[in-house]
Parts: C-alpha cells; structure tokens; sequence
C-alpha cells in the first residue's frame, strides 16, 4: 500500500512542478485577471488564461494528458491551430459581422491600413537581424499587423514551434491597444492635428455593399493568391452578412462558429504555453519584437496619414491613422478617445474604422506574401 | 551558426522581401480602394442606361439615377418580429424624446428583451429613421418610419402589444 501512495504521490502536480510552471500560472491569471476585472478583450484574454492554466498544470507523460502528446484530446484541438483551421473560420465569422460601409464610403482610407503594415516588414528585417530564421522573422513580424488570427495562421505555416509565444505576444498586445498606443499617437501629433474633424461620410447602397466582398476577394486573391484562405473567408462572411436572403449563415457565423472556435482557439493556443516549452530565450525576444512591431505600425499608420494630408483638400485628422492597425474595433476606439480628450465633440469612431478594417485586409495580404515568399 | 545584423538580412534576402512586400500590400489595396471608389458610379451608369431603355418602351422609370440615393430595405424585413420590434422602438423613442442616444436607446431596448435588437437598430439607422443630428444623437423620423411598412400602416399600435413593461 505504502509504494502505491509514494507513486500517487510522486504523479502528483505537487511533487512534479518547479518554478517555471509557477511563473505560466502566474501569466494566466494575469490574463484573467486583465479579462475579466480591466476588460482588455476579455472574450480571448479569459479562455487564452485558463488555457495558460490547464497547460501548465504538471502531467505525467505518457498518459496523453499534455497538448504536445500524441493521441491527447488538447492535441486533437490543437491541430486546428497547427493545420490553419481555427483562423479562415473567426475570419468568416469577422467578416459576417463587420460593416464596411465607411471604407466604401472614402476608400483612400484603405491606404493608411496598407501604411500600418509597413510595420510587419520593419520588423521582419529586425528580426532577421538579430538572428532569428526567415521563418521565424515572418512569424514574428506578422504580430504588428495586430491580427491574432492571421498571426497564429502564418506561423503555424512557417514556423509551428512558435506558435504558442507568437499567439501570445499578438493577443497580449491586441489586447494592450489602450496602453500602447496612445503614446505613439500623442508623440507623432500636434494637440492642433487632433482637433481635426472629419466630414461626415457618404451614405452607401446595399448594392455596393454586395458586391463589395466580390471585388475585394478577386482583387486581392489575384494579386497574393496565398491570402485566399483568411481572405476568401472574411469576404464571403461578408457577402453572407449583406445578401440578406442568407441572413441565417450570416448569424451561424458572427455568432456559434465564432465563438466556438475562439473558445478552441483561445484554449488551446493558452494551453500551447508549457512552461518547458515556452520559457526560453526566444520567447522573450519574439515579445520584446512584438512590442517593437506593433508600435512602429502605429507609427507608420499616422505618418502615412501626415504625409496624405500634404495633398489633401480636406484634412484628415492623422490619428486615424494609428487604426490601420487591424486590432478591430480596438485601436479605432483608442483613436476616437485621443481625439475625444483634445475636443469632446470630436466623434472619430467611424471614420476609424476605415483604415481599422482595411488593415485587417492589409494584414491578411501581407501575411500571404511573406508565406508565398518563403514556402 | 546564424548569422546577424545586415548581413544577416542580406544573405536571406531580407530588404528584397520587405521592399516587395510593401509594394505588394499597398498595390493590392490601392487597386481595391480604386476598384470600389468607382463601384457607385458604375451603378449610377448601369442604372441610367436601364432608365434609358424603360423609357424607350414606354416602362417607368427608376426614382433617381444614383443607387445611393434610394432608400434602403431594411436588412430584416423578412424576420417575423421585424414590424413588432420596430414599433416598440418607435414606442421607446417616443419615451426618451427627442434628439436621443443610441446606446440609451438601445440599453432600453435589450432591457425590455426587444428581439435582435441590434440588428434591427442598425436597420432603422440605415434607412433613415433614426437620423443622426450631427452632435452625436439621434432624431427618430415618423415619416421615414411609417414608410418602412407596406401600404404606410404605422405599427405603433402593434408594437405597444409587444413591448414588456
């Protein structure tokens, strides 16, 4: 009896865990606590933490219980992760739920969300210099675009073994928008810059609403083909969405698929995050790149906005520009709040959106290219 | 051994990929921006030209050449509590006055349980029955409102069955 118990014992959590699984239980609760108490973008935050939580619980291995064990349940999950599955599905459900009436309304707003992801490049070319593989510095430099999904899509195309820190850096900062970007913003603009009001947008028909997703897939897929599978799905959730006569998939989208897969996603991307895995030297410089990446996205975002304001009858105001990020609806929202605090009756939420939506499109091109690059 | 630095982005063709993919991203959307800037006008031609060509056999006309310029269907005429859940907006709007937010007015409405509220809020935006005032608020429009419905019947009446205390 007694040799049963000391093998209990020793199979336990207790016995089995170091300071390492302590400091990942730690970071998930942060997550949580950050989900739940300060309402960063709890919906992923929350499932991410709890799944930082399960995948550091210590496991004995060969019973199939850890995400990295053949056979195991969370590994089955996974592998919509690893295989790109979970991505094109939140893109349909994204695409089932967005309006793009304000970039049909003043389309030259598209252009500050392909400015943001001039970041992506930067970054890229940091990465490599500081030692990192192509592979690895594409996956790393996507984190600027601010698109969980199509970060997790392109390293689980090129580089697989990051794909836990990288999901992580991009959710973290996605959900850090409020904290990142104002400083960037206030740096680069003038209080007289902010003040700037935009002219109220054009009313956009139904029509071109339709046929909106038509054009944008063949435009974009024919130019970078590798985009199709995150594009092709945001498109049609789009085309769902404004068909009307198939408002039924349209609402499966935008609501069940989801949610469910942001559930999976959230969970096994949290659970991905085994101390023995995730804790190491490169980890913390694909965080440190990230950062870097997301601030200088913003940056280009609201220089490119500057620079269009050169040629521009009317004025843009150029903090619309730091939205070409596509943390949706996010980093819109932090531009409305800047502008507010210079002139509460400054209302830039919409006009925000343009740049925001168009990045996540910019997003999804720039990480096709970078994968046809390098496959 | 890997290297670093610029030799590092050198030898993986690092500047080439950047400077491409750039150019890539921004040709892309400035093609689609071009693409869908002209989307409005191609229509207004279109229809000019049907216009055209119902005149010549004596048909009617459409009001205006300009799609935009319509009035838009509401996104979920065909839901089945469409009619109810408009008058209990109309009910609800009356309540809070005039000019009105849209949050307050749709915190009410998801109080009162008002089915797919959202939705039917934003159709009511979209086709000009709540109408923005320019400071932020909304103006609800009775005649925009009561010619949403076929035949012009206010469904105020309806709606007040429908609407939980």
């Amino acid at each position: 009896m007694i040799p049963l118990l000391q093998d209990f014992l020793t199979n336990t959590g207790f016995y089995m865990v170091d300071i390492r699984h302590v400091f990942m239980i730690c970071v998930g609760l942060v997550f949580i606590y950050l989900g739940i108490v300060k309402r960063y973008e709890p919906l992923l935050l929350v499932p991410i933490g709890f799944g930082i939580l399960m995948g550091n619980i210590p496991v004995f291995h060969g019973l199939g219980l850890s995400i990295y064990e053949e056979g195991s349940v969370l590994g089955y999950l996974y592998m919509g992760v690893t295989h790109g599955i979970y991505p094109p599905l939140i893109f349909l459900g994204i695409g089932a739920m967005t309006d793009f009436s304000t970039l049909l309304a003043r389309p030259s707003l598209m252009l500050l969300g392909a400015a943001a992801q001039t970041g992506i490049f930067l970054t890229f070319l940091g990465a490599l210099a500081i030692g990192f593989s192509p592979f690895e510095a594409a996956s790393i430099g996507i984190i600027g675009g601010a698109d969980g999904p199509t970060a997790i899509f392109l390293t689980s195309m090129l580089a697989p073994d990051l794909i836990g820190p990288i999901a992580i850096a991009a959710y973290s900062y996605m959900a850090l928008v409020p904290v990142i970007q104002p400083p960037v913003m206030k740096l680069l603009t003038t209080k007289k810059e902010r003040r700037i009001r935009m002219e109220e947008p054009r009313k956009v028909s139904q029509r071109e609403k339709i046929l909106f997703p038509i054009t944008g897939l063949l435009m974009c897929c024919f130019i970078a083909p590798a985009a199709l599978p995150l594009l092709g799905m945001l498109f049609l959730g789009n085309l769902l969405k404004e068909a009307v006569v198939t408002d039924r998939l349209a609402v499966a989208a935008r609501t069940v698929i989801i949610d469910t897969v942001t559930i999976l996603l959230g969970v096994t991307v949290g659970a991905s995050t085994q101390a023995d895995v995730f804790l190491n030297a490169k980890s913390i410089g694909i965080f440190v790149l990230g950062a870097a990446s997301f601030a200088v996205a913003t940056a280009c975002g609201l220089l490119f906005a500057k620079f269009m304001n050169l040629f521009l009858k009317t004025k843009i105001n150029p903090l619309i520009g730091a939205a070409g990020v596509s943390a949706v609806p996010d980093s819109a929202r932090v531009v409305h709040h800047v502008a507010q605090e210079e002139d509460p009756g400054n209302f830039l939420l919409m006009h925000a959106m343009a740049p925001n939506i168009s990045g996540v499109i910019g997003s999804a091109i720039a990480a096709g290219v970078l994968w046809s690059f390098l496959s | 051994m890997p290297e670093y630095g610029l030799d590092a982005i050198a030898s993986h063709n690092g500047w080439e990929m950047a400077f491409l993919g750039i150019l890539i991203v921004f040709t892309c959307l400035s093609l689609l921006a071009f693409s869908i800037s002209r989307l409005h006008r191609i229509l207004a031609f279109f229809d000019a030209r049907k216009d055209r060509k119902s005149v010549k056999k004596g048909g009617p006309v459409t009001e205006g050449a300009s799609v935009s310029d319509r009035p838009e269907t509401p996104a979920l005429k065909g839901f089945a509590g469409f009619q109810e859940a408009c008058g209990s907006y109309a009910l609800l709007a009356e309540k809070m006055g005039s000019p009105l937010s849209l949050p307050g007015l749709l915190e009410q409405a998801e109080k009162r349980g008002i089915a797919r509220s959202h939705a039917i809020l934003a159709d009511l935006v979209r086709t000009g029955v709540l109408k923005p005032d320019g400071r932020g608020f909304y103006v609800w429009e009775k005649a925009a409102f009561e010619g949403l419905f076929e035949g012009g019947e206010s469904q105020v009446k309806k709606g007040s069955r429908a609407l939980p205390a």
